[in-house]
């Protein structure tokens, strides 16, 4: 298995996200985490990448606990998009996505030519190799998300977290992201993704993992979990489903 | 401009102030003469200049600015911060009570230097104990906790200054402006300077990562805390160098790495490089200056690196917008 939870127990700032929580990924899976603001998503994903200290329980990478790992050899194996991501950064786009290619560096100056090849690679993976070598930071919002997941298939691991991965991009753009997901899944990478709309989750996912406002934590096949009981109790709000091409889906009842 | 260009440009920049720095002073000498001594011919009077009076000050003279824009970099790069400069965190304020406290005491060159550098070892140690925290990756606190105690320091500084003699003040203003007169350890600080270079250099991918963010760096597999924590210390060794040199001068630390942005160039496998021979050409630029302008009368260098610093950065943030 890429990723398995083992009796995990999360809280922040005293707030207990989630007990007992066992699960585990397989390579080809594709999980989605959905839930409502503060319910506890990103928090859990931060504890998945180590970026976070469980509470109790613990998290193996490829059958060895996190901490076992030094960080750059974890790096090459699992791949972490977080939500706020660039901070100031003063170099080009091809510069931001070749840090991807940190864990892998060797030599004195760090990247080489392939390296360079795969970092252009995946920008054009997210149709910006134009943009290779405008300052990453005026870039539009949607162009650093598109940027920031080209940096991800960059890292070229095992293993995807995404937080949000749709975040800031329009219809197409979600659709391409979505798609590049889905080629690194059949590939056999295993990707685990914080979604806000349960429309990509029931279309790409196969898994998912629904952080429920009371604090219980239902894991599952998606098929069977993305229920319009459940995503009512989910996000509290009611639901309409309707069919569409032979597909059940959800839309909001308001 | 293209970065290899740049730092051809910056090297010539370097052996050019370090040729106008020798050349310049109560006795004026052409190039070739300065290129002589240097080999070792000439009259007795010019090897003497050149080499015993000179040449020290102006090597100290570019260490020093050197060290400082190094600082800069490294501390911009772990405070994440623009505004980071070497002497944020306090060591020149450490170091600014001892040198001042001995020299209220009057005790001499030595122990003044003796005295300033337990003063800033004692503000790094303490900057760290309270500041820094193992696993926690905000370095706002490190920061808050220098500045806290920089303020605390000027504080002193100022009362010392009213209790000091009439006489003595001028003394101490010297050295709170920064002054290149008399360069103690020049050896020792070219080897700080050097390894540090190097190692930042060498390690200069984790430096653009941290400048990157630490959750995102933590996660492209940098040991965070552990760079922090060398980083804050290599930029406090850097500073303390600096300060045994030349006192506290103003304006290298912050603004020429930012120059050096502001030309083009943002990766620090370039960045490190640059600022150091950018810093120590102006450093030497400014010292010559500061001594020959109103020679016989020496004015402090500190007053020189703004008065030259400022329009020029002026200048190309306007060209930038």
């Amino acid at each position: 298995m890429m990723l398995q939870a083992q009796n995990l127990a999360v809280s922040i700032g005293g707030k207990i996200l989630c007990r007992e929580l066992s699960f585990s990924v397989q390579p080809g899976e594709c999980w989605g985490v959905l839930g409502q603001n503060g319910a506890g998503k990103t928090t859990l994903l931060r504890t998945l990448a180590g970026l976070h200290p469980p509470q109790a329980g613990v998290v193996n990478c490829e059958g060895r606990p996190l901490g076992d790992y030094a960080r750059c050899d974890l790096a090459r194996r699992l791949g972490v998009m977080l939500q706020h991501e660039g901070g100031e950064f003063w170099g080009s786009v091809l510069d931001y996505v070749l840090l991807g290619r940190f864990p892998y560096r060797r030599g004195l100056f760090g990247y080489g030519a392939q390296d360079e090849e795969i970092a252009r690679q995946a920008l054009a993976g997210v149709e910006l190799a134009d943009l290779a070598q405008r300052p990453f930071n005026n870039l539009s919002g949607g162009e650093c998300q598109r940027v920031a997941i080209a940096q991800v298939l960059a890292q070229q691991t095992g293993c995807c977290l995404l937080d949000e991965p749709l975040q800031h991009l329009d219809l197409r753009h979600q659709a391409q992201a979505m798609r590049l997901f889905t080629r690194l899944r059949e590939q056999g990478h295993a990707l685990v993704m914080v979604l806000h709309d349960m429309l990509w989750a029931q279309r790409c996912c196969d898994h998912v993992l629904l952080m429920f406002p009371d604090g219980t934590v239902h894991h599952g096949a998606a098929r069977e979990l993305l229920t319009r009981d459940n995503l009512e109790a989910l996000y509290q709000c009611p639901l309409r489903e309707v069919e569409a091409d032979g597909e059940r889906c959800f839309v909001p009842g308001v | 401009m293209s970065p290899r260009l740049l730092f051809i440009l910056l090297l010539l920049a370097a052996a050019l102030s370090l040729c106008f720095g020798l050349a310049n002073g109560s006795l004026p000498l052409a190039p070739e003469q300065v290129g002589r001594a240097l080999l070792g011919q000439g009259d007795a009077t010019t090897l003497e200049v050149v080499r015993q009076l000179r040449l020290p000050r102006v090597l100290a003279a570019f260490a020093c600015g050197g060290l400082l824009a190094l600082a800069g970099v490294l501390l911009q790069a772990l405070l994440r911060n623009p505004l980071a400069d070497p002497y944020i965190l306090g060591v020149s304020g450490g170091a600014a009570v001892g040198a001042l406290v001995a020299m209220l005491l009057g005790v001499g060159l030595a122990a003044t230097q003796l005295s300033s550098f337990g003063g800033a070892l004692l503000a790094i140690v303490a900057v760290f104990g309270l500041g820094f925290r193992r696993g926690e990756r905000n370095i706002y606190r490190l920061l808050l906790t220098g500045v806290v105690l920089s303020a605390g320091c000027g504080a002193l500084v100022s009362l010392l200054l009213t209790l000091a003699q009439y006489q003595q003040v001028k003394g101490m203003l010297f050295w709170l402006m920064g002054d290149l007169s008399h360069p103690e350890g020049v050896t020792s600080a070219w080897l700080v300077l050097l390894a540090v270079g190097l190692c930042s250099t060498l390690y200069s991918g984790g430096l653009d990562l941290l400048a990157g963010g630490l959750d995102k760096a933590a996660a492209l597999g940098l040991a965070v805390g552990r760079w922090q924590a060398a980083l804050y210390f290599a930029a406090a060794l850097l500073t303390v160098a600096a300060l045994q040199l030349g006192g506290s001068i103003g304006f290298v630390g912050l603004m020429m790495p930012h120059a050096i942005r502001l030309l083009g160039v943002s990766a620090h496998r370039w960045l490190v490089a640059m600022s150091i021979l950018l810093g120590g050409s102006f450093l030497v630029l400014a010292d010559t200056l500061a001594r020959t302008l109103w020679s016989p009368l020496q004015l402090p260098v500190g007053v020189f690196t703004a008065l030259l610093g400022v329009p020029v950065l002026l200048w190309l943030l306007g060209r930038q917008a």
